[in-house]
């Protein structure tokens, strides 16, 4: 028997985009464009494996691992500026949030990367969203954390206005 | 996403769910989680 170091998950920032697939509205990670779902867990792998040109050389194992770069992804909300576009588009609908991480986590200097990951609360900047944002937010709803719409158009004012929201 | 440099591994088993069974009421308080430490790390 392992007995766990914490019993809380730990919780970290990311930025996800909220993609319409048609029948419903869902979270993908913005570098892999992994979709997270609903009510569920996402369990990370290592991609390495399914994308190496010469995949001999590299050994399967779970994911994170050391000397790996794979995991599930979170940081300090310092993190998200350079994932968020300077200003927001009708097409692209980025979304902020906390995400809770737990199994195996590997901790960095400036974030995680774990083998589990659901999101704890999501903030979408609204503004840019014109009709679609009800629609957006009822639809990520879905996921049963709570969903905040956030009033600004520009990646520092969304930073701000999470910041201070949560500091609130 | 860049991390920096690893620090340590550790092993988090929450005890209360992080994943909603349900799609919560409207209104319902939103949960704020904290770590809570268990102590050293020990194998039996």
């Amino acid at each position: 028997v392992i007995v766990p170091d914490y019993v809380e998950p730990v919780v970290g920032w990311r930025v996800w985009y909220a993609v319409d697939g048609g029948l419903s509205t869902s979270l993908t990670s913005v570098v892999h464009r992994a979709s997270w779902p609903r009510l569920t867990p996402l369990v990370a792998s290592c991609r390495r494996l399914r994308t190496a040109i010469w995949p001999f050389n590299r050994s399967r194992h779970e994911a994170p691992a050391d000397g790996c770069s794979c995991g599930i992804y979170a940081g300090t909300i310092e993190t998200l500026r350079i994932y968020l576009p300077e200003h927001f588009g009708f097409r692209a609908v980025p979304v902020v949030g906390r995400v809770s991480l737990w199994g195996v986590v590997h901790e960095h200097e400036l974030g995680w990367r774990a083998s589990h990951a659901y999101p704890e609360t999501l903030y979408v900047p609204t503004p840019h969203l014109g009709s679609r944002a009800d629609g957006i937010l009822r639809e990520l709803r879905g996921y049963g954390v709570p969903v905040y719409a956030v009033h600004a158009t520009s990646a520092e004012a969304v930073l701000d206005a999470v910041t201070s929201r949560r500091a609130a | 996403m860049k991390l920096g440099k690893p620090k340590r591994v550790y092993r988090v088993e929450p005890i209360r769910d992080p994943v909603p069974r349900q799609v919560p009421e409207k209104g319902e308080p939103a949960r704020d989680p904290a770590r809570v430490p268990a102590g050293p790390a020990r194998s039996a």
